[in-house]
């Protein structure tokens, strides 16, 4: 596919991200299907997904990431551990019960960056204790300002 | 005719050792290299770049990318209204892969193309791209928090990265409360616009010590006296090609109940939490590229350039996926989720044309896909890249 560029001012023309190029097909058949672990088991075929650089000043995203303590986990001595477990054992801030996985992990199909973040896995995590580290929070758990 | 006195000895010992000593390499100007395409921007984009330049040198006519690694933001500013322009010593490579250096004119050098790993916007003065600018999204880098291989710390939160880098001495989280063992970049720095979103620092109010480019960051804290106290970051195909001598720290987000790693296990290549969206610290390498009024670079190796890079062209010569992988970037393909802007919100994303079995052989050594060929068709899926993709 033939990328095109979008710029901004008098052009405005898209760039196509070409990573969806037509590769070498193969008849289909049925049988298993053979995938690589670890991956979801659905998929959507989805469109070619399209660069619409339209940025005008102003809507580029501004990120306001500010952390916000929520760890509640305790630890001993508040020593990282290094877990190597199937999903995370806290509880995350899952949906509904019918989404809640073992160790309060997110269990459905996610739709927002924190069911992404919490969503069951096989992979390995190491929980920081931010209660038990965090000297310089604030009584109510809230960042003070930088210096 | 007269004869010549007798030479001393040693002299002529010294004569003859100055003779068989390696004459000290001319520097070469870069102007005489053959198809030059000058670039400027992160040294994330490093690795990547290098493999890439070795594969367009052995083309022919060879190209020879020519790439000055300053920092991120410099890839913008070579294409503003007062261009920034190329200086000093940029590096090129051969068809060998072997990294050499070239000089520019006294007066600079206009860039061709700039790479880097964040959004124009987040560069001081950027509010746009600027009329006649293009940028091309292409391979995922992960960013990632590091120590010593010494260090017995496993993990970091972004509330931890703030008091870390935002107050430094005073920080108050153990053991990373000396800023001489706290390396960090400057506010052109992708890696550091990146930490400071996800911390909440402002890339100019970061503590410690400037290591000023991602290899150096690696240095430093690997080299560090007290390896316990030591803290850096940079992006991920830098520190895995370290792994002997510092480790990943496993990274938890806001709202994030516990740290993952861009792997699913510390030890691990194949990028897992990267790919479906548990590790937070990623985004996509721009190219930033002068275009005409076609929306298409005017500049033919330009062009070339970034037809490999969005998967517009690839060949047995510049097979940019595996490419990609083999600099331990992310190619689209094999990503499953996204997001729009920097460190923007994630969601679920098929690529058309997956190629998540090729990812896995090349980046862990081992795919569980079945190999497929011209003459060899899969069971079932479609074969791409070798293998038998799931669609």
């Amino acid at each position: 596919m033939r990328a095109t560029i979008l710029t901004l001012g008098a052009l405005a023309l898209a760039l196509s991200l070409g990573c969806d190029k037509a590769e070498e097909a193969a008849p289909t058949d049925s049988g298993p299907i053979v995938r690589d672990v670890g991956f979801a088991d659905t998929h959507t075929v989805t469109d070619t997904p399209v660069v619409t650089d339209v940025q005008t000043p102003g809507d580029n995203p501004v990120i306001t990431d500010t952390p916000v303590v929520t760890d509640v986990q305790t630890t001993d001595g508040g020593a990282p551990d290094v877990q190597a477990i199937d999903v995370p054992a806290d509880t995350g801030p899952a949906d509904a019960g019918s989404c809640e996985g073992d160790g309060g992990c997110f269990a459905c199909t996610p739709t927002s960056s924190v069911q992404f973040l919490n969503r069951c896995t096989t992979a390995s995590c190491a929980r920081f204790d931010n209660a038990a580290r965090l000297t310089r929070l604030n009584a109510d758990g809230g960042l003070p300002p930088l210096p | 005719m007269a004869r010549r006195p007798p030479v001393p000895l040693l002299g002529a010992a010294a004569a003859l050792a100055a003779l068989l000593l390696p004459v000290a390499a001319q520097a070469v100007d870069c102007n005489t290299l053959t198809n030059p395409i000058y670039g400027t921007g992160g040294s994330a984009q490093k690795p990547l770049l290098a493999l890439l330049a070795a594969r367009l040198a052995a083309l022919s006519p060879p190209r020879t990318l020519v790439y000055s690694s300053p920092g991120a933001c410099f890839a913008i500013n070579a294409f503003t209204a007062t261009p920034t322009r190329i200086t000093g010593t940029p590096s090129y490579w051969t068809a060998g892969g072997v990294e050499a250096t070239c000089t520019v004119p006294v007066t600079g050098q206009a860039a061709d193309f700039g790479c880097m790993g964040n959004s124009v916007t987040q560069c001081a003065g950027i509010t746009a791209l600027p009329a006649g600018v293009g940028e091309v999204e292409g391979p995922v880098t992960a960013w990632n928090f590091f120590v010593p291989a010494a260090s017995s710390q496993q993990s970091i939160s972004s509330a931890a990265a703030y008091f870390v880098f935002g107050f430094g001495n005073t920080g108050g989280v153990a053991p990373w409360t000396n800023e001489a063992f706290i390396i960090r970049r400057d506010e052109n720095s992708a890696a550091q616009i990146f930490m400071g979103l996800a911390a909440g620092v402002p890339p100019t109010r970061f503590r410690g010590v400037d290591a000023m480019t991602n290899g150096r960051s690696i240095s430093l804290v690997a080299m560090a006296g007290t390896p316990e106290q030591a803290i850096g970051f940079a992006s991920a195909d830098n520190v895995d090609a370290n792994r002997a001598t510092v480790r990943t720290l496993a990274y938890q987000h806001t709202d994030q109940s516990c740290g993952y790693w861009p792997d699913s296990t510390v030890t691990s290549f194949d990028k897992a939490n990267v790919r479906d969206g548990h590790y937070w610290l990623w985004s996509p390498a721009r190219l930033i590229v002068p275009v005409g009024s076609d929306g298409q670079p005017s500049n033919p190796l330009t062009r070339e350039l970034v037809n490999y890079w969005n998967g517009s062209v690839e060949t047995p010569e510049v097979p940019f996926t595996e490419v990609q992988i083999r600099s331990r970037s992310i190619p689209q393909c094999a990503m499953q989720v996204w997001r729009n802007g920097d460190l923007g919100a994630l969601y679920s994303r098929a690529p058309s044309a997956p190629c998540n079995c090729l990812f896995s052989q090349i980046a862990t050594g081992s795919t569980t896909c079945a190999p497929c060929s011209a003459t060899t068709a899969c069971a079932t899926g479609v074969c791409r890249h070798g293998y038998c993709e799931a669609y």
